[in-house]
């Protein structure tokens, strides 16, 4: 048996196994496996004293959920998540344009319009310069007969 | 229900030399009990391996969780002539070294010296290393030291227990290859652990 094989086989079996004849001669002859052997023994030996105990896994309905959701269209995904992202936004937002339209004024303030009105500038006496001034349309049939082709 | 699955549980170790190959072929076929059956299966062997190799428990169900999740997306992929076992170690162990490089980062941004931190619990230098500290406690702390790749193949070996033709499916190395990158493992470990003997005797001193 050589180094190769006897190392083959000695990994291939299971933890605590003992040695076959052939296999202890070659290891009593070899110092180089004798070394593999050390190393290989102490190693397997510190990690199954320091393996941990593994947490209970999720239950399969918890897994199930979240293969639903990974599944899950990505356009969708996004979107309820944007949506969630956004929602305490447009909450605070509608807050403020409601906050906005309570403190606005009901009624317009006529004092504060700049338009001043001629009939408050001419007075109470003027109301002929209300009278349309038709002189100045001209002849409505000269009209016609001018844009006709 | 439970004769059901009984039957095909017990079928599918006949028919075929993998015993989860009609199971997986249900749950491709989109069956939710199939694929319960496969997790009921594998769901300790996959905590187990996946709170070893990355030593945190409040991260292991997460893990977990998205390990499966992973696998039951890619079942329409599993490979025809890959057996499922080797196929889920080999999903659960490439999310578990993601998990590690990412951590990995994080800690070094956090602290750019992480090594010096690791050295701060004694250890007695004069016992052997089983009856040292607690041993959870030692293997994390030289598990820190090692590459993610390293890890997954200690613990693939020596606490999963699987034999080299099963690691060599998991990570595509060859037999003779894989047989190089154990013993390289194992002799980072002795190193590291070596490393931390002497620290601490001179912290001693």
């Amino acid at each position: 048996m050589n180094c190769r094989e006897w190392r083959r086989r000695r990994e291939n079996q299971p933890a605590g196994a003992g040695l076959a004849p052939a296999a202890a001669e070659h290891l009593r002859d070899c110092a180089a496996c004798a070394e593999y052997e050390r190393l290989r023994g102490w190693s397997g030996e510190l990690l199954r004293r320091g393996a941990l105990e593994a947490p209970p896994a999720p239950s399969f309905a918890a897994l199930w959920a979240a293969i639903q959701r990974a599944t899950q269209p990505r356009w969708e995904l996004a979107l309820s998540l944007s949506f969630r992202r956004l929602a305490p936004f447009l909450v605070a937002l509608s807050l403020l344009l409601l906050l906005v339209g309570a403190m606005a004024p009901r009624q317009p303030n006529i004092a504060a319009s700049s338009y001043t009105s001629p009939l408050l500038v001419a007075g109470p006496g003027h109301s002929a310069n209300l009278a349309p001034d038709l002189s100045r349309q001209g002849d409505p049939e000269a009209v016609l007969v001018a844009t006709q082709p | 229900m439970q004769t059901e699955s009984a039957i095909w549980t017990v079928l599918s170790t006949f028919v075929s030399d993998d015993p989860d190959q009609l199971l997986v072929e249900r749950a491709q076929a989109g069956e939710v009990a199939a694929f319960e059956q496969l997790y009921a299966r594998y769901q300790a062997p996959i905590s187990r391996m996946v709170a070893n190799l990355v030593r945190n428990p409040a991260d292991t169900p997460d893990l977990v969780q998205e390990v499966f999740t992973k696998v039951y997306m890619a079942l329409d992929r599993i490979q025809p002539n890959l057996p499922f076992r080797p196929w889920l170690y080999r999903i659960a162990g490439n999310h578990c070294l993601d998990y590690l490089r990412k951590r990995k980062r994080q800690l070094v941004r956090l602290d750019p010296n992480p090594e010096a931190a690791e050295h701060t619990q004694p250890v007695d230098p004069s016992a052997t290393p089983a009856e040292q500290v607690v041993a959870q406690d030692l293997v994390n702390k030289l598990f820190a030291g090692l590459k993610p790749r390293d890890r997954w193949l200690l613990i693939m070996k020596e606490v999963e227990g699987l034999t080299l033709e099963e690691i060599s499916a998991m990570t595509g190395m060859g037999i003779s290859a894989l047989k190089v990158a154990l013993f390289r493992a194992r002799r980072r470990l002795q190193r590291r652990y070596g490393d931390m003997r002497s620290h601490q005797s001179e912290a001693s001193v």
